[in-house]
């Protein structure tokens, strides 16, 4: 009995040693396998079901293309933005003893400088000219004696930040021919803040919505992983392993995502067409054109991209809690 | 092959369902374990299987320590032992090969092998045309065998079963008993949890009988094959 005891206790070992060699060898063969099948499988569930899942990925969809439809309205903002910013300008007031011809090579030498997109040179006179035809002060400045206006250049940085365009003015500025300075940043400041709004808004628009996906997938895995209660019991008993019984979920988690993403994408790029034709009617009654810029199709890619992996992730948060809960009890 | 070691068992609301139980099944042996309703039997089936733990003692299954099994070693543990139920535990949307299939699926078996085995384990238990059923199609004992035919698929080790004659007549029940008897006879392990004395009383195996949770020693198969 001993004996026999003993050979039981070591025959068995061995055979299991040479199981665990033959495992591995396999793994990657089998999870090819399992995931043929599983491609297949769920393909053919949501083409059995199409209305089942029609409400996970409608609702995945809308909230995906709310904050793409932000995005998209913000990418425009600053289009529009853009086609303005050629007027943003540093004023240089020159010293009134330096001549015209120095003006004109210290504009010329601005220019060379990296950071300054356009610079050019004023006289006195110009500077009177643009004045008083900007003021429509035409006759009022002819009356003047003498031209109170110094010689000008007007510098168009290259970097439309107000950080980057207060560094180069306060730069200009000490320049020994340049008497004073002047910064047309106001706007800038107004057209920063309103991009900043709309990039808080777009973060806070995405995340609640992000989570909104999280917990869609969540719940709808909660209710497959109960219908599929029986299933993943049985699965169980016969040697499942815990990420075997997960994968088909994953797979539906993948489908939701790609779908939810591929209908915001179209949702995001009608709304857009939508709007293309009232917007180039406006844009053409200021006497100006303007292109709506949509999704990309990287973005657009992008977007789909974050849909798979956020669903695919919050599917194997749930289903992993979930299923290390059901435990088979057979009677 | 199976070995308990002073195993007991108690329950979440203070049952000791198994008290301290110390036996040995040996490699290729065919054993019917018998007792009362509430003896313990299912209880002793579901601590081998892993699906429930000892309170205290060893258990050791096939040369494998359950009491140091990890979690994640238990779905590979499991793919070397047949079980099968008194509810049969099949999945009622599958069709019958697909119930078979299910635990070479499992294991990742190859497309070809596995059809090959799973008609090999229905041809076994007389079913083979009834491979495109459905479970609800077929009849309690027809049921039972798909349930008996998913547990030697993979051809296992260990074979247990927990009262697979319970909803069976007795021309069913003893058709069943020799499917098993047939498997323990090319070398598979056997042990079998079961009310139907007289059947057992007929089969010419150990009889382990629980009382209480208690194992009382095998004496029950001379008592009543002298009775
Ligand atoms: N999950 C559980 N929680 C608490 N008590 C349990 C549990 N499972 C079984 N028991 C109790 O343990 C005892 C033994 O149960 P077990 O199922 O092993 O008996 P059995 O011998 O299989 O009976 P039967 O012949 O009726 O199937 C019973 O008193 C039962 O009430
Ligand atoms: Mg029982």
């Amino acid at each position: 009995m001993a004996e026999t005891q003993n050979q039981a206790r070591r025959r068995p070992a061995n055979r299991m040693k040479k199981r665990g060699t033959r495992r591995t060898e396999l793994h990657s063969r089998t999870w090819l396998l399992h995931h043929r099948h599983l491609l297949r499988e769920s393909v053919g569930d949501i083409i059995r079901h199409p209305f089942a899942s029609a409400l996970t990925w409608l609702v995945i969809a809308v909230a995906l293309a709310l904050p793409a439809l932000l995005y998209v309205t913000q990418k425009n903002l600053e289009q529009l933005a853009g086609q303005w910013q050629e007027g943003a300008q540093v004023s240089l007031y020159l010293e009134d003893r330096l001549s015209a011809e120095a003006g004109s090579r210290l504009a010329e030498d601005l220019v060379r400088r990296p950071e300054v997109r356009d610079a050019w040179y004023l006289s006195r006179d110009d500077a009177m000219q643009e004045f008083s035809a900007w003021m429509d002060l035409g006759p009022v400045m002819e009356s003047l004696d003498n031209n109170p206006l110094p010689a000008t250049i007007v510098v168009i940085p290259v970097s439309q930040t107000r950080t980057d365009i207060e560094i180069l003015g306060e730069l200009l500025g000490n320049l020994p021919e340049v008497a004073d300075m002047q910064m047309d940043i106001e706007w800038v400041q107004r057209l920063e803040s309103i991009s900043e709004v709309l990039n808080r808004a777009l973060f806070a628009v995405s995340g609640v919505l992000g989570l909104t996906v999280v917990l869609v997938i969540g719940n709808t895995m909660r209710m497959a992983t109960e219908a599929r209660r029986d299933e993943i019991m049985v699965v169980k008993l016969v040697g499942a392993t815990q990420s075997f019984v997960r994968r088909p979920f994953l797979y539906m988690g993948f489908w939701y995502g790609l779908f939810g993403g591929v209908v915001a994408c179209g949702l995001t790029w009608g709304s857009l067409a939508l709007l293309s034709g009232p917007v180039d009617t406006l844009a053409a009654s200021y006497g100006t054109t303007l292109r709506l810029r949509s999704l990309t199709a990287p973005e657009a890619l992008g977007l789909i991209g974050a849909a798979v992996v956020l669903s695919i992730t919050s599917a194997w948060l749930t289903v992993s809690r979930r299923i290390a809960s059901i435990e088979p009890n057979p009677i | 092959m199976i070995i308990l070691d002073q195993t007991s068992k108690r329950y979440a609301g203070g049952h000791e369902a198994l008290r301290s139980i110390s036996m040995q099944v040996e490699k290729g042996e065919m054993v019917f374990l018998t007792g009362h309703s509430g003896a313990g039997k299912s209880t002793m089936l579901k601590l081998i299987t892993r699906i429930e733990v000892p309170t205290s003692g060893q258990i050791r299954v096939n040369g494998q320590l359950l009491n140091r099994m990890s979690k994640s070693q238990v779905p590979f543990y499991r793919r070397d032992i047949g079980m099968v139920f008194q509810n049969h535990q099949l999945l009622m949307d599958r069709t019958v090969f697909d119930n078979v299939a299910l635990p070479l699926r499992v294991a990742g078996a190859q497309p070809a092998d596995m059809q090959r085995r799973v008609r090999a384990a229905l041809d076994k238990v007389g079913l083979l045309q009834r491979e495109k059923y459905y479970p609800q199609m077929l009849s309690g004992g027809e049921q039972q065998r798909v349930g008996i035919a998913r547990a030697v698929v993979n051809r296992p080790a260990i074979l247990l079963a927990d009262e697979p004659t319970g909803n069976l007549d007795p021309v069913l029940s003893r058709e069943v008993m020799n499917l098993f008897a047939e498997f323990n006879r090319v070398g598979t392990t056997v042990m079998i949890a079961s009310h139907d004395l007289g059947l057992i009383a007929r089969m010419p195996y150990r009889v382990l009988t629980l009382r209480e949770g208690n194992l009382v020693k095998s004496s029950a198969l001379e008592g009543i094959r002298n009775g």
